[in-house]
């Protein structure tokens, strides 16, 4: 039996099963984990707005309906949160940014909608960067989490608050948001999974944006297989958001097993393994190592190219800005002290951008797709290591957009493809490091049975941070 | 990435003022170098055509996008 010390710690799929057998109280379970957020939130800077008494109500209310022999599913009694970017109805949506700071929305997202639908309690509201864009920046005037791993280094942006609590046991998992790495980057840093899948899959309703054609929602969880539990809960056509796609969503957890003998990888090294200054040799090593693994596992595992990767940093960053700039530009110059010093700069250069900087922007971000579609046509994923860099510290100057480092995240953004962080390793110093697997739009089943395999090979996801 | 150019002061100001934005001194001084910095990352999606990259429209008829 579990003991109460390590609630916070189980993961949603074996929290669920407990609830479904009736051995654990999502009352237990939710007033556990609030006495954990109130324990370590000082520390971990990780909840703009903590719902302690609706939690605790909602997770009444689903104990009586599981015993009265309603149980909605996986979900059912789970204590989760919401990156602070989802609309929630009668509570508080700040962005992250001062503009809102008392922006209280009538209607839930569509994603906090069928959360609730399925049961889940929501514990509260998790930081971000403001707007989800770019790195922490001191002057929004909202909490910067520490990691847990290393109170000296952040969790990057902009779903850090998210990346933090879930691997501190903070909450069992959240839906965060991704735009260029948002949440594979910061789930990394905290050594726990960041799922982003294919453009569409999730609806954005009620979801405040900062680039329409770029941002994607998805889960930040323990382990591959709360990933799966969480966007099944939340995939699916939303008529109130005309990008969502009508593919059927499957049960993702219901079909996760660990085998992958036989299935194609390709390694485009030109572009994730490069030899530059900027990017840190231990998480391309610790990348290696995993290709290794997964070798060891069965799939077969070929480098390959796909030149139009030489661009997606260039467009990605004319996409993401300009079109954050267009969303922006009244309030920009209505009320610029509302804004953060870095969202202020980019989001004002952004408005130098030209229309051939954006439609050149577009027309590689095409290239790109058809150079994936390409590559896929062969192999099955494309897997690489997550990050350039591992967890940056605390006091680092902020995260622009500007940066000169490459993302290896940013170019599953462009094309839209499901792509997965897990946890792969540590470095000499403690920091956790990642792979990324992605794959074929609105495959995600591939990707999610990839990284189970891979993650149940391992122990990287076992390990909790020294708090 | 490309060299970073040099944008002489007075015509980053102009831009920014074409593009609605009245600057102090100061924040000009610290936002020209972000603005060469995107100058140089941006100029290689102009010394390339993409050819296999045209913008279109596209309708998907099994996919309609609204209810």
């Amino acid at each position: 039996m579990t003991m109460r010390s390590e609630l916070h710690y189980l993961t949603i799929g074996q929290a669920g099963r407990l609830i479904k057998e009736r051995k654990l109280s999502p009352v237990e379970l939710t007033r556990v984990m609030l006495e954990r957020v109130e324990k370590m939130g000082g520390t971990l800077q990780t909840y703009i707005t903590l719902l302690r008494d609706e939690a605790m109500a909602q997770a009444k209310a689903a104990e009586a309906e599981i015993r009265r022999g309603n149980y909605r599913g996986p979900l059912h009694g789970i204590p989760i949160a919401l990156k602070d970017n989802y609309d929630t109805k009668d509570v508080r949506t700040t962005a992250g940014s001062q503009l809102l700071r008392d922006h209280v929305p009538m209607e839930d997202s569509a994603v906090a909608a069928r959360l609730k639908a399925a049961g889940a309690v929501l514990l509260g509201k998790l930081t971000l960067t403001e707007f989800a864009c770019g790195g922490p920046d001191q002057t929004c005037g909202y909490p910067i989490p520490r990691n847990p791993w290393n109170l000296e280094h952040g969790a990057g942006g902009s779903s850090n608050g998210s990346a933090v609590a879930v691997s501190a046991g903070l909450c069992m998992g959240t839906m965060a948001t991704c735009t260029r790495g948002s949440i594979r980057a910061p789930a990394m840093f905290c050594n726990v999974v960041g799922f982003k899948p294919t453009y569409g899959r999730v609806s954005r309703h009620g979801v405040i944006p900062l680039s329409w054609t770029l941002d994607h929602c998805g889960p930040i969880t323990a382990t591959v297989e709360d990933a799966a539990i969480m966007l099944r809960a939340v995939a699916g056509w939303d008529p109130a958001d005309p990008t969502s796609s009508h593919a059927p969503a499957p049960d993702y957890a219901g079909e996760l097993r660990t085998d992958i003998k036989g299935l194609k990888i390709g390694v485009p090294r030109h572009f994730f393994f490069p030899a530059r200054p900027d990017v840190q040799r231990e998480p391309l090593a610790i990348a290696e190592a995993a290709l290794r693994k997964l070798e060891e596992l069965g799939a077969h595992v070929e480098e390959t190219r796909i030149p139009e990767l030489e661009y997606s940093d260039a467009a990605a960053l004319v996409i993401l800005l300009g079109e954050g700039y267009a969303y922006h530009q009244w309030n920009l110059k209505a009320k610029p002290e509302g804004y953060g010093v870095v969202n202020r700069a980019e989001f004002r250069l952004a408005s130098l951008f030209t229309m051939s900087d954006y439609v050149q922007a577009q027309r590689a971000r095409n290239a790109l797709k058809r150079g994936y579609a390409k590559a896929l046509q062969r192999y099955d994923l494309i897997v690489s290591p997550t990050f350039a860099i591992v967890a940056p510290r605390y006091d680092a100057p902020p995260g622009m957009a500007t940066t000169k480092m490459p993302s290896f995240t940013g170019p599953y953004n462009l094309a839209g493809l499901p792509a997965i962080s897990v946890p792969a390793g540590f470095t000499a110093k403690g920091l956790p490091s990642g792979i990324q697997l992605a794959g074929r739009p609105f495959d995600e089943t591939t990707v999610l049975r990839a990284a189970y395999t891979y993650e149940q090979a391992t122990e990287w996801h076992k390990r909790r941070p020294p708090l | 990435m490309a060299e970073k150019p040099s944008v002489p002061m007075e015509e980053f100001r102009m831009l920014m003022e074409r593009a609605g934005f009245r600057l102090t001194q100061g924040e000009l001084e610290h936002l020209k170098p972000f603005y060469e910095t995107a100058l140089a990352l941006v100029a290689p999606l102009h010394a390339k055509d993409f050819t296999t990259g045209e913008m279109a429209v596209n309708f998907d008829a099994a996919e309609p996008t609204t209810g």
